[in-house]
């Protein structure tokens, strides 16, 4: 299973950010191969319009199952239904670690 | 944190009146944004410091170098904006009409046109004569309103309500249902809707009420100019029970709304009465939101 | 003849001077139609104050890309070549998003395979009334969709189409400074700017000055609500050389009639001064406007 958080660092200590569309990083966690990836999000953070929608379509590209993000907006969730990926919403945890913990426990809310 | 817009579809209903006595009846714990770019009329009651100022760029318009233009009118035939105009042989673009689409530019056998990023305002944070913090905007003239600017101050607003550790950011919004208003509404917790009894009040609300419903946000209503009509009062009132909505309060015409901005105060500075009914409404919208 | 009535701030009393000159406009000019538009699209308003017959309705349409899934190969160009970011391209299927369209034809345009096309997208609609002798034509945006200037841009085609070019022909337009106001005065051979007495107001006007000498219009100015607040517009008037066209006076029977939806030229003062601007603007412009005007005067 791939998972992406959106995230303000690039490593398992990075702080979860709190906007999907123009989250600053997407870190990818690979759970068969146990392997962290970041991929920037700079395109999208200063998109001037649709940041959502191609972030959407970047997760997507990215092959990742799971989606740990803010609240999607409508135009990313049209864009994510399109495809299988499950979408949480972050809770408050510090560190992307923690978050991920959280969501293998079964914390998280399914958006 | 907890983000309060007020907005009121129609403009003129005493929508940024109100939330400047709420920013000043809320004091030091709140953030003040004003998304009314378009009118930002807010800085006028709350003097802000204009201390930090940043040059805000949205989207882009076409510029064709004339050395590299061969003539060949690809540019002209795929706009369809009517933005390239021929004057004596020479192509230059409409900055008004220009949309940005860059269809010229990927056209351009000789790539003469490039895109510029649109100067279309500004975003300043503020201190305010209240002692908060204002993050506040200006529309550049006959720039492109599409809620990006809005964005961007709500963006700063945020960031500033962080930074100083503040439960409440307080936003004036936009009127209309429009990008603007979809980009106010965005991410907030509770709207305020100030309506008036007036056929156009009314309709106005109607429909900004429903572009809310969309975004699933709770509304409450603040009635202005109640004696005006009290039969169309009565009507608001019996829609916002009938939509299991907040309603906050009223108040008859009063002059001293006028007369308090005339002052360059806020209308809680100007008269007590009112002062009692505001912060009244103030807590609440308080106890609502928590 | 085309005039817009515009104000930088809403609430200002546009749509109450628009209706109200429109009616007088109107009334016993048979040789030419008046008509008028309202392109407040997000909130027409001046329909709640003229009550007549519908003569036509039609839905607005804007033209957004539609994908032909046989002839596309995912080639990513169509996302490229949109500047707006309406367009997202995911493995087996491709999105268009028709609120952040602009129907510039990029897409289209330039993609290899002609697997995109232009179809018919509605944003709102369009109603044509007959009130007595005015032609009100009212253009409305459907709640959710977000650009304005495509729905104010054929509701002025759809009057240009259906009169002749000697009507009178007045736009309510939207408030603001910004691009749905400029779209909506770009025709006009003259504007009416609202504003009222108030510093809010004030600063308004200020703005919309500007955008006067910005897109190079004619202009004079109506101060509604006149005797509320302070003299301060008066004196920017007379500083910055603008023609003042009238004053409608402060008055609670005004503010009642208009919130039942009510002309207010049924108050003999009022419909005085509403005559006294069309005089003037008929003066500055040297052109007719008003039947009506020229049998009182």
């Amino acid at each position: 299973m791939k998972i992406l958080f959106t995230a303000r660092g690039t490593d398992w200590n990075a702080e979860p950010d709190n906007r999907f569309g123009r989250g600053k990083y997407f870190v990818v966690y690979d759970e068969e191969q146990d392997h962290l990836t970041a991929h920037s999000n700079e395109e999208n953070v200063n998109a001037r319009h649709g940041a959502g929608i191609q972030a959407a379509q970047k997760a997507i590209n990215l092959g990742v199952e799971v989606i740990i993000s803010a609240e999607l907006g409508p135009k990313a969730r049209q864009t994510i239904s399109q495809s299988h990926c499950r979408l949480y919403t972050i809770d408050d945890s510090s560190t992307i670690q923690e978050l991920y913990r959280q969501y293998k426990k079964g914390n998280l809310k399914e958006q | 944190m907890k983000e309060i817009v007020v907005i009121s579809g129609k403009g003129g209903t005493g929508k940024t009146s109100i939330t400047a006595a709420f920013a000043q009846l809320a004091g030091k714990e709140s953030v003040i944004a004003d998304c009314d770019v378009d009118a930002a009329d807010m800085h006028l009651l709350l003097k802000p410091d204009f201390a930090e100022e940043e040059a805000f760029y949205s989207g882009q318009i076409a510029h064709i170098d004339q050395d590299k233009c061969t003539r060949c009118y690809k540019c002209k035939k795929v706009c369809r904006f009517d933005a390239i105009h021929v004057t004596d042989g020479t192509f230059t673009v409409d900055e008004i009409d220009c949309e940005g689409c860059g269809y010229c530019e990927k056209i351009c056998p000789t790539q003469a046109i490039t895109m510029y990023d649109a100067l279309s305002g500004k975003t300043c944070i503020s201190a305010t004569r209240l002692n908060n913090t204002l993050v506040h905007a200006e529309l550049a003239i006959a720039a492109e309103h599409s809620g990006k600017l809005v964005t961007r101050v709500k963006t700063l607003a945020r960031q500033k309500t962080r930074e100083e550790k503040k439960n409440l950011l307080l936003i004036d919004g936009t009127p209309g249902i429009g990008c603007p208003v979809t980009a106010s509404l965005t991410g907030a917790d509770y709207a305020v809707i100030v309506t008036e009894p007036t056929i156009s009040g009314i309709n106005d609300m109607k429909r900004v009420f429903d572009l809310i419903k969309t975004f699933k946000i709770r509304a409450g209503f603040i009635i202005n100019k109640y004696d005006l009509n009290p039969e169309k009062s009565r009507d608001i009132e019996l829609f916002i029970k009938e939509n299991k909505m907040d309603y906050l309060g009223q108040f008859n015409y009063n002059e001293n709304f006028t007369k308090s901005m005339t002052q360059g105060e806020t209308v809680v500075e100007y008269d007590a009465a009112l002062k009692t009914e505001l912060a009244k409404m103030w807590n609440k919208l308080k106890s609502l939101i928590n | 003849m085309k005039i817009a009535i515009a104000s930088g701030k809403g609430g200002t009393g546009k749509t109450t001077l628009a209706t109200n000159l429109a009616v007088l406009c109107s009334s016993g000019s048979r040789d030419k139609p008046t008509v008028l538009s309202d392109l407040d699209v997000e909130e027409p308003n001046s329909g709640l104050f003229l009550k007549g017959e519908t003569l036509h309705q039609q839905k607005i349409m804007k033209e957004i890309p539609g994908w032909i899934r046989d002839k596309c190969t995912f080639c990513n160009r169509c996302k490229e070549v949109c500047n707006f970011n309406a367009i997202a391209v995911l493995p087996d299927s491709v999105l268009v998003f028709p609120e952040l369209c602009h129907s510039c034809y990029a897409c289209v345009g330039l993609c290899p395979e002609d697997a995109l096309v232009m179809k018919d997208h509605p944003i709102g609609e369009l109603s044509h009334y007959k009130v007595n002798q005015l032609d009100f034509i009212e253009g409305k945006l459907n709640i959710g969709e977000q650009q304005a200037v495509p729905l104010i841009s054929k509701t002025i085609d759809y009057t240009k189409e259906n009169f002749p070019d000697n009507s009178i022909f007045l736009y309510d337009s939207p408030p603001g400074t910004s691009c749905p106001m400029i779209e909506s005065v770009k025709e006009a051979d003259y504007v009416i700017l609202v504003a009222e007495p108030t510093p809010f107001g004030l600063h308004d006007l200020n703005l919309s000055v500007k955008t006067m000498h910005k897109v190079g219009k004619a202009f004079g100015v109506v101060i509604n609500r006149h005797g509320l607040g302070n003299d301060d517009i008066e004196q920017f008037c007379r500083k910055e050389r603008v023609r003042i066209l009238g004053r409608i006076p402060n008055m609670p029977e005004i503010a009642e009639k208009y919130s039942r939806g009510e002309l207010i030229i049924e108050i003999p003062e009022i419909r005085r001064e509403m005559l006294n601007i069309l005089t003037k603007t008929e003066e500055i412009t040297g052109r007719w406007i008003c039947r009506e005007n020229h049998k009182t005067s």
